[in-house]
Parts: C-alpha cells; sequence; structure tokens
C-alpha cells in the first residue's frame, strides 16, 4: 500500500492464516527539505509502529475478529450491522458510522459483477 | 540542597517500579514539560525526527498515551498489560551537584504480558535527570532496544 503524500510504501506480508508481517517504509526525496521526511517519520512511528497507541487497538480488533471467526458458533459472518430495509446500493446514501452497509455493497456488486453477463436459465 | 549519587539511582529504580505497578499518571509526573521519551529504531540511530522511530514522544503524546492506558474505553487493554523491569544498578555517567544535571545509563530487563503472550526486551535507558524546585526529575529518556530492529507484535507499556 502506498501513501503518496507521504512517501510511504507498506508490505502486508502473510505469514500465516492467523500471521502477517507489516514492514513499512518512507523515502526521502532527492532535494526535498528535511520536514517532508519528518514529517513521513511521524506519521510512521505514530500509527505503524509496534508501540503505536492507534495500532494497538487496532491490532485488538483484527484478533477479535480471528477469535470470532474460529469459532463454531454460526456458519455465517453476520454483516447486517444497522440494515433495517431493503437496501438500494446502486444509490449512494449517508448512514451511521458504525454501519456495515458497504460490506454487504462489497458483497452486492461482486454477485452483481460475476453475473452481469450470464444469462438467464431457461427453466 | 545537596544530591547524592545514591538519590540518582533511587530516582532510576522508583521510576520503573511506577511503570511495573501501573501508576503512569504519577510517573507523567516526574517529567519536565520539555522532555522527550525516545525509542529509537535503529542501532546507534542518530536522528528522532528525520528517520523512523519506535517512539519519540513530548509531553502531550505522553500525556495522550497515559490518558489512554487509564481510559475506559481502551479495548486492547481488556484486559491490561502488565510489566516488569529488571535493572542492573545504573551507571552515572554525569553528576553536575551544582547545576543540578545528572546523567544515567541503566541496563534493564523488560518483560511485558498480556493473556497468553509474554515478550522479552534486553534494554538500555539512558536519563537526562534535572533537579527543579528540590525535586529529580526526568528531563529526557532514551530506551534503546537490543533487537530494535526486529519485527514485533505489540508494545503497549513502557520500557
Amino acid at each position: 500500500m502506498v501513501k503518496a503524500p507521504l512517501q510511504q510504501l507498506r508490505n502486508f506480508i502473510p505469514l500465516g492464516p492467523d500471521k502477517t508481517l507489516v514492514e513499512s517504509f518512507v523515502y526521502r526525496l532527492v532535494g526535498a527539505p528535511d520536514q517532508l521526511v519528518s514529517m513521513s517519520a511521524m506519521y510512521n512511528r505514530m500509527i505503524n509502529a509496534p508501540t503505536s497507541i492507534v495500532g494497538h487497538d487496532d491490532q485488538e480488533m483484527y484478533e477479535r475478529a480471528q477469535e470470532g471467526l474460529l469459532s463454531d458458533g454460526i456458519e455465517w459472518v453476520n454483516i447486517q450491522r444497522l440494515q433495517t430495509e431493503a437496501e438500494d446500493f446502486d444509490k449512494e446514501s449517508i448512514e451511521n458510522g458504525t454501519t456495515e452497509r458497504q460490506m454487504r455493497n462489497q458483497f452486492n456488486a461482486w454477485s452483481k459483477f460475476m453475473t452481469a453477463s450470464m444469462q438467464e436459465s431457461a427453466s | 540542597m545537596s544530591t547524592t549519587r545514591e538519590e540518582v539511582i533511587d530516582f532510576i529504580y522508583s521510576e520503573a517500579r511506577m511503570l511495573d505497578e501501573g501508576r503512569f499518571t504519577e510517573w507523567l509526573a516526574l517529567w519536565l514539560e520539555d522532555g522527550h521519551y525516545w525509542m529509537p529504531l535503529n542501532y546507534d540511530q542518530s536522528s528522532p525526527v528525520n528517520e523512523t522511530s519506535l517512539l519519540y514522544e513530548d509531553n502531550f503524546m505522553l500525556r495522550l498515551r497515559v490518558d489512554r492506558l487509564n481510559g475506559e474505553r481502551t479495548f486492547s487493554q481488556k484486559p491490561k498489560s502488565r510489566c516488569h523491569h529488571v535493572l542492573q544498578r545504573p551507571f552515572i555517567d554525569e553528576f553536575d551537584a551544582e547545576t543540578g544535571e545528572f546523567k544515567t545509563n541503566t541496563s534493564m530487563h523488560y518483560v511485558e504480558t498480556r493473556l497468553d503472550t509474554q515478550q522479552l526486551l534486553a534494554v538500555t535507558a539512558t536519563h537526562e535527570i534535572k533537579r527543579v524546585d528540590g525535586k529529580l526529575r526526568i528531563a529526557n529518556k532514551k530506551v534503546e532496544l537490543l533487537n530494535c530492529d526486529a519485527a514485533f507484535t505489540g508494545i503497549q507499556l513502557l520500557p
């Protein structure tokens, strides 16, 4: 993943089903002022470092989600959060920040494009 | 009021004990306003600003970190992490009783644990200490990890 304004590159290397190595690089542009690289370095340590207070809560959520997926409680991943009625994904919508509409939209898009050129079955 | 070497050494030990006992607010009060806590990412790193560090935090960021550790909605601290410092007797590298400025170098083994995961870090801490209004305070602290360039899982508390 590249964040161009920060001259930053992050490489997510999967090591196993429950382990990922994240490498994070910042680049010093030739001839650019030091403030640019210091801004990138600040972002890198505040957001991506193992000591980052932002990263700690993120990682906690990833790990709790993984634990949930390991359970035999339910076969499906529930993405119904804040779905109150039928949704039209062809229309833009502004909703509560914790809605999972964007996940539903992603799956809707997948099935829409996978079936776009399919013919209706004759039966 | 003149400072003794023993006082400086006791100060380093009591700081570590505060962190071990989770007395972060008390720990924060040891700091002078313009101090920085620096944990470099590279061995022998020269700049905290123009290279990535693990930590380079001023008083505002340290306060934010401590508020977060004390907070009720800090999900990665449910349950809480615990830490444990084993200190070698600090070297006093600079001792100026006249100006009340001191510098120490302390080797530590730092253990941090949460749930089933425990990690051990070998640490060298450099403290700049100043006597202000009769009390010893932390002017700056640099924490060098022996394996600073390794891939880590979260380090949530403070060596």
